[in-house]
């Protein structure tokens, strides 16, 4: 019945995400200034976002599509910061943007719950990049071990625990894509005007913050904090652990009925 | 501000409306958690701009407490999911809509019961109703006198 249904509603949702990274894009060629390079990069981006969401409506992923698109994506970056004739940081800085933007459409757009979760840790990756860029490594490295170390791989651990190997309806079907799809472009509106207001000022004359000034400040003055976080762990940790439990035994029948299964038997 | 802050700013900006949108797009439980955390490294990317445009550590702290609070989010809501799980064998969240509040002249769907009777809780007043105004019939109370009978 409604596969056809259902693909288009998937289809519309990313027609919708592909409008909003989009709109993250222009919002940053805006806030660049209104440059020639910088048309032509955003071109490039539309081709490359037309492209990969025409790869990602399909039933399976065209690679040459896919390919070219993220060729077209790198081209616009390289353009972008060239013809700015921008320094390196701030290079990086937009190819870490356009990155986020792109994996976040991936992240919306894919059916399996697998290629969303890998997609997550990419972004993770490129979120730590970003960070690296404004002078807090050490936040980076943490980022990257507890995200794409522990939490990607504890949600790709119950990703095979609890997910089928064909799609459920549960992900073909979406909750009102396009109100959901408004609301978050609205919001994206909104923040980005927020921005514009900020007004400019010269850079912090301070020098970046090291590990050696971190670890001070969260030892002395932070120290509360880091405690009560520590007890947040313990406390999180006991309760997941009492709340994925196999909760079968608390009725008696469950015993009766497992006690021939059972190689010990029970007084 | 400065470009990098001002680009910096965008992204953040950008990856917490994707992570809105999965949200309430996605109807996947694992999904719908995944872009809690997309929105948590959105915020977390705000605060790191801020703290180095400002030239101070406690943005940093900020970000490495929103990475505790982010672990222990992960860890409660893949065990709520694995326990969801193993009770309905779905990951949808339509499944669980029963849990919502029953509002007046509103109708939900009437449960299907076919649990063993540990399964069968004591139901109280459903919020939202009046209970002088509207005798209020629960049909977790019919359905365990039922099976009594």
């Amino acid at each position: 019945m409604s596969s056809e249904m259902t693909m288009t509603g998937v289809g519309l949702a990313s027609g919708q995400q592909w409008l909003l990274g989009q709109a993250g894009l222009v919002g940053q060629a805006v806030s660049l200034g209104f440059n020639p390079w910088v048309v032509l990069s955003i071109v490039l981006g539309f081709v490359a976002l037309l492209l990969i969401r025409h790869a990602l409506g399909e039933e399976k992923l065209p690679r040459g599509e896919f390919t070219l698109g993220v060729l077209a994506a790198a081209a616009g970056m390289a353009i972008c910061s060239i013809g700015l004739k921008l320094d390196l940081p701030m290079a990086l800085l937009l190819m870490c943007n356009w990155l986020a933007v792109y994996f976040g459409i991936f992240f919306l757009s894919f059916r399996q719950p697998v290629y969303g979760a890998l997609s997550f840790a990419a972004i993770v990756f490129i979120t730590c990049g970003i960070y690296v860029l404004n002078g807090a490594p050490f936040v980076a490295a943490a980022t990257m071990i507890v995200y794409a170390g522990a939490i990607i791989i504890v949600f790709l651990f119950v990703l095979m625990f609890a997910q089928s190997n064909t799609l459920q309806q549960a992900d073909l079907k979406l909750n009102s894509p396009w109100a959901s799809a408004t609301a978050g472009a609205l919001l994206l509106m909104l923040m980005l005007l927020a921005i514009r207001q900020i007004p400019a000022s010269a850079a912090a004359s301070k020098p970046a913050s090291t590990v050696a000034s971190l670890g001070k400040a969260m030892f002395t003055d932070y120290l509360w904090t880091v405690e009560l976080a520590g007890a947040l762990l313990l406390i999180a940790t006991v309760a997941a652990i009492l709340i994925a439990q196999d909760d079968d035994h608390d009725s008696e029948e469950a015993y009766e009925t497992d006690s021939d299964t059972h190689p010990i038997p029970r007084s | 501000m400065t470009p990098l802050t001002n680009h910096t700013l965008l992204v953040a900006a950008t990856l917490f409306s994707l992570g809105l949108i999965g949200f309430l797009s996605r109807k996947n439980m694992i999904l719908m958690f995944l872009s809690v955390e997309l929105m948590l490294a959105g915020v977390a990317t705000n605060f790191i701009a801020f703290g180095s445009h400002h030239g101070n550590v406690q943005g940093e702290i900020f970000a490495i407490l929103i990475l505790t609070v982010a672990s222990c989010e992960a860890a409660m809501a893949l065990a709520l999911v694995v326990a969801l799980h193993r009770r309905k064998s779905t990951l949808d969240v339509g499944a669980w809509s029963e849990l919502r509040e029953t509002a007046e002249g509103f109708e939900a769907e009437p449960l299907i019961r076919d649990k063993s009777p540990s399964e069968l809780y004591p139901s109280l007043t459903p919020a939202g109703v009046d209970p002088l105004k509207k005798q209020v019939v629960s049909k977790y109370n019919s359905g365990q006198m039922a099976q009594k009978a």
